[in-house]
C-alpha cells in the first residue's frame, strides 16, 4: 500500500469523525487558549484580608489601614476579631489585622499593629512577608509616628508537601468520576441491554455510582497511609472530608456519566469528560487558594460547588475542624450532586429511546 | 403726473431701492467674520507630549484662585506623574518687576512640550510685541538675541536661553505684526522653531499644519471647558515605581485635568467665594491599573484625612470622590480657592510614596527653570 493510499485512507477516516477531530483540533484548543485570561498576576494581588476595626476606632483610622492594605490585597472590613478569625480558617479571608485604636492619636508615638495568617495556608506565607513590608513601609513614610507590623503565624507553619495532600487526593476524585468511570461505563456496553432484561438501566447505573465511591475508600487511606509514613499531620480521614469527596465524586460521576450516555459511549463524550475535567481542575481553586487568582477566575471559583468541596477537605484534615463547620458548604455540594442527577436521568432516558 | 412721469418716478424708486440693497450686501460681505473662538490645539506641533491652556483673564479674577491654580498646576509634577513646564516662571502670570510688560494684557496661555525633555514652548495670547517679551525676558536675565527671518515670520534667538516669535497678529493671521491681540510662541529654541512651522502652513491655504492630533487632541477635548486645562502623554519613563502595583500604574497612558470656578448662590450673591472644581481624567492600559491608580490616590485622601487638624479641609477631603470608568480614572475635587492649594498638595504629597522616586537629574531640572 503506497504513501499516497494511506494518506487517502486517512483523509477518508478524518471525514467520518469530523465532529470528534473539531473537538480536539478546535474546541479543547480554544478552551486552553481562552482559559488563559483567568490568569493575571504571579503574586495575589487581591486577596481578602480581614480589617477589623473595634469600637473605639475611628472611620479615618480603619479608613489608613484599609488603604495601606488595598495596594496589595483586597480589605474586607469586620467588626469582630473572632469572626475574623473564624473566616481565616474557612480560607473566606487570608490574613486579619486589627486597626490600633490611637493610630489617629497625635500624642502617640508609636502603634503596633499585627497581621495574622494560617499556618496551614502554606502558598500565602510568602507573598504576606511582602504584604506586611508594603504596609509597614508605606504607613511609615505618610504618618507621623512610627508604626510597626509584625506578622504572627497562627498554628504551625505547614510544609507545602503536607499542604498539597488534601489537593492531590481531590485531583485523583475528580479524575476517577471524569476518566475511569466513562471508560469503564463504555467497556460495558455492549452488556447494557442484557442487564436491562433484567433490572432497569436506572438499577445499573445507581449501582455502578455506588460501587465506584466505595472504591474511593482506597486511595483515600492510600493517601492517609502515605500521610502517616510521612508524618504529616493530615487527617484525611476525618469525616467532612470523607463526606465532601464522596458527594464531590457522586456530583461529577452523574455528570460524566450523563455525558457518557447522550453521547452513546463515543469518542466525543469521552473527549467531552476529559475538558469537564479541566474545567472543574481549574475553576476548583485546588491548589492555590481563591485569593490568588484574577477577579474574574475568582469570581466563577467561588461560583463552583467543587470548590467548597475542596475548602471542606482542606479545612476538615489540615486544620481539624469539625464536620458542623462545614454544614452548609457539605449542604451545598450535596444539592449540586442531587441537581446533577437530573442530566443524568434526562441522557438515561434518551438512551433508551434511541434502544 | 403724467404717465411717463409717473413711470420715470416708479423706476427711479426701484433703481434707489435695488442700489440701497446692492450696496447693503456689499457691506455686509465686506464686513469681517467674526473672530473664531481660540482653538490652542490648532497652533501646538505634533510630536507634543502635552498641552494644556489657561484662560488667563479668568486666573486674574481672583487673586485667591490664581494661588491655587499655581500651586494645582504643579502638583502632578511633584508626584512626577509627568515632567511639567516651568509655570512658575511665565511671563503672563509672573513678569520680572523691571519689565515694561503688561502681563494683564495676555488672555490665554498655552502649554506645550514633550516630557522629560527641554523641548517646550507657550503660546501667549497678548497684546505684546516680540520686542515686549525679549526685552522683559532680557531683564530676567542677561540674555542677547539673534533674528532669524523664516518665510515673513521672524524668530528671535538666544544661544542659551529661550527663543521668540509672533505667529498671528490675532486679526487677520499672518506675520506682520500689528496693534491688538498677538500670539507670541516663547520657549525652547526647537519648540518655538516647530510653532514657526505650523504658523507657516496655516498661513497657507494649500498646506495642511502638522498639529498635534489624535489620542492627545482627544484627551485634551475630554477635560471640559475649564479656565485651566491640560492633557499630557505618559511616559512609562516617567513613572514612579510602586511596590507591586508599580507595573500597573507603568501602563498610565494620559492624563488630562481641567479647573473649572463653581459659582454657588452664595458665590452670585457675593458672599462667598466661587468654588474650584478641578477633575483630573487618568487613561491607563485597562480597568485594573484604573484601579490601581484610584487606590494610590484613595490612599492619599485616607492618611491626609486622618493627619489634618483643619476641620474645612476635613469636609473638603470627604468630597473628594475618585470614579473609575473603564479604563479611566476621574479623580474630582471641590474647594473654596484659598483652600485648593493645600487641599490637592496635601492629597499628592500624602500619597503612598512610590520606590523608585528619586530627584530628576540636574541637567533636566536646569532646563525646566529655563525662563521664559
Amino acid at each position: 500500500m503506497s504513501l499516497r493510499t494511506i494518506l487517502r485512507k486517512e483523509l477518508l477516516w478524518s471525514r467520518h469523525r469530523i465532529l470528534a477531530l473539531l473537538f480536539v483540533l478546535v474546541l479543547l484548543p480554544g478552551a486552553f487558549a481562552g482559559a488563559s485570561v483567568f490568569f493575571q498576576h504571579v503574586l495575589p494581588k487581591d486577596a481578602p484580608v480581614a480589617v477589623v476595626a473595634g469600637e473605639d476606632v475611628s472611620e479615618e483610622e480603619y479608613d489608613v489601614v484599609a488603604a495601606s492594605f488595598r495596594l496589595f490585597s483586597k480589605p474586607i472590613q469586620y467588626d469582630s476579631e473572632a469572626a475574623a478569625m473564624r473566616d481565616l480558617e474557612r480560607e473566606s479571608v487570608y490574613a486579619v489585622v486589627s486597626v490600633p485604636p490611637d493610630l489617629g492619636d497625635p500624642e502617640v508615638e508609636r502603634v503596633n499593629m499585627t497581621v495574622t495568617i494560617d499556618g496551614d495556608m502554606t502558598p500565602y506565607r510568602e507573598p504576606s512577608q511582602a504584604l506586611v513590608s508594603v504596609v509597614a513601609s508605606t504607613m511609615n513614610r505618610q504618618l507621623d509616628k512610627r508604626v510597626v507590623v509584625q506578622r504572627e503565624i497562627a498554628g504551625e507553619e505547614r510544609k507545602l508537601s503536607s499542604y498539597l495532600l488534601p489537593t492531590f487526593l481531590t485531583i485523583i476524585v475528580l479524575t476517577f468520576a471524569f476518566a475511569y468511570l466513562p471508560y469503564n461505563l463504555a467497556r460495558e456496553e455492549a452488556v447494557l441491554d442484557r442487564l436491562r432484561v433484567e433490572t432497569s438501566l436506572d438499577t445499573v447505573v445507581a449501582g455502578k455510582l455506588a460501587f465506584f465511591t466505595a472504591l474511593l475508600a482506597v486511595p483515600l487511606l492510600v493517601f492517609h497511609a502515605v500521610g502517616l509514613a510521612m508524618g504529616y499531620d493530615v487527617s484525611l480521614l476525618a469525616p467532612a472530608a470523607v463526606a465532601a469527596l464522596a458527594l464531590t465524586f457522586l456530583a461529577c460521576g452523574a455528570i460524566a456519566t450523563a455525558v457518557t450516555f447522550a453521547s452513546g459511549f463515543g469518542t466525543t463524550g469521552r473527549l467531552f469528560n476529559v475538558l469537564l475535567l479541566f474545567a472543574f481542575l481549574g475553576f476548583s481553586g485546588l491548589v492555590y487558594p481563591v485569593g490568588f487568582f484574577s477577579p474574574l477566575r475568582r469570581d466563577i471559583i467561588r461560583r463552583v460547588p467543587t470548590h467548597y468541596a475542596m475548602l471542606t477537605v482542606r479545612g476538615a484534615s489540615l486544620r481539624d475542624l469539625p464536620a458542623a463547620e462545614f454544614g452548609p458548604w457539605l449542604g451545598g455540594v450535596a444539592l449540586f450532586a442531587l441537581a446533577m442527577l437530573v442530566p443524568l436521568k434526562l441522557s438515561l432516558l434518551a438512551y433508551e429511546r434511541r434502544a | 403726473m403724467s404717465p411717463d412721469r409717473l413711470a420715470l418716478t416708479v423706476a427711479g424708486a426701484v433703481t434707489l431701492l435695488l442700489g440701497g440693497v446692492c450696496a447693503g450686501a456689499v457691506l455686509l460681505v465686506d464686513e469681517p467674520a467674526p473672530p473664531e473662538p481660540y482653538e490652542p490645539t490648532e497652533n501646538v506641533p505634533a510630536g507634543a507630549d502635552y498641552v494644556g491652556t489657561l484662560n488667563a483673564t479668568e486666573y486674574r479674577s481672583d487673586p485667591a484662585v490664581s494661588n491655587g491654580t499655581r500651586a494645582s498646576l504643579r502638583f502632578q509634577s511633584a508626584v512626577q506623574f509627568y515632567d511639567g513646564p516651568p509655570h512658575l516662571r511665565a511671563l503672563a502670570l509672573s513678569p520680572p518687576e523691571n519689565a515694561s510688560l503688561n502681563a494683564s494684557a495676555a488672555s490665554h496661555v498655552t502649554y506645550f512640550g514633550r516630557s522629560g525633555e527641554p523641548y517646550g514652548a507657550r503660546l501667549v495670547v497678548a497684546n505684546w510685541t516680540a520686542s515686549d517679551a525679549t526685552d522683559a525676558l532680557a531683564a530676567r536675565r542677561d540674555i542677547e538675541f539673534e533674528t532669524e527671518t523664516r518665510r515673513g515670520f521672524t524668530i528671535y534667538r538666544s544661544e542659551r536661553g529661550p527663543s521668540v516669535a509672533v505667529l498671528d497678529n490675532g486679526g487677520e493671521g499672518g506675520p506682520i505684526p500689528s496693534e491688538g491681540p498677538r500670539l507670541l510662541a516663547i520657549g525652547n529654541g526647537s519648540a518655538v522653531s516647530d510653532a514657526v512651522d505650523v504658523a507657516i502652513a496655516r498661513s497657507d491655504p494649500e498646506a495642511t499644519p502638522e498639529t498635534v492630533g489624535g489620542e492627545l487632541r482627544r484627551r485634551y477635548a475630554d477635560t471640559d471647558d475649564g479656565y485651566v486645562r491640560f492633557a499630557y502623554r505618559f511616559r512609562p519613563a516617567t513613572v514612579p515605581d510602586y511596590p507591586f502595583v508599580g507595573p500597573a500604574v507603568r501602563t498610565v497612558e494620559y492624563v488630562g485635568t481641567s479647573y473649572t470656578l463653581n459659582e454657588t448662590a452664595a458665590a452670585a450673591n457675593g458672599t462667598a467665594p466661587p468654588d474650584i472644581r478641578v477633575r483630573i481624567r487618568i487613561t491607563s492600559e485597562d480597568a485594573e491599573s484604573a484601579d490601581d491608580v484610584r487606590n494610590i490616590l484613595g490612599a492619599g485622601k485616607s492618611f491626609y484625612l486622618l493627619q489634618s487638624s483643619n476641620r474645612t479641609l476635613k469636609v473638603e477631603l470627604r468630597k473628594a470622590a475618585f470614579t473609575v470608568e473603564g479604563r479611566t480614572l476621574l479623580a474630582d475635587y471641590e474647594s473654596s480657592p484659598g483652600g485648593l492649594r493645600v487641599l490637592v498638595r496635601g492629597l499628592f504629597r500624602n500619597q503612598p510614596e512610590p520606590q523608585s522616586l528619586t530627584r530628576p537629574s540636574p541637567e533636566i531640572d536646569t532646563a525646566r527653570q529655563e525662563p521664559a
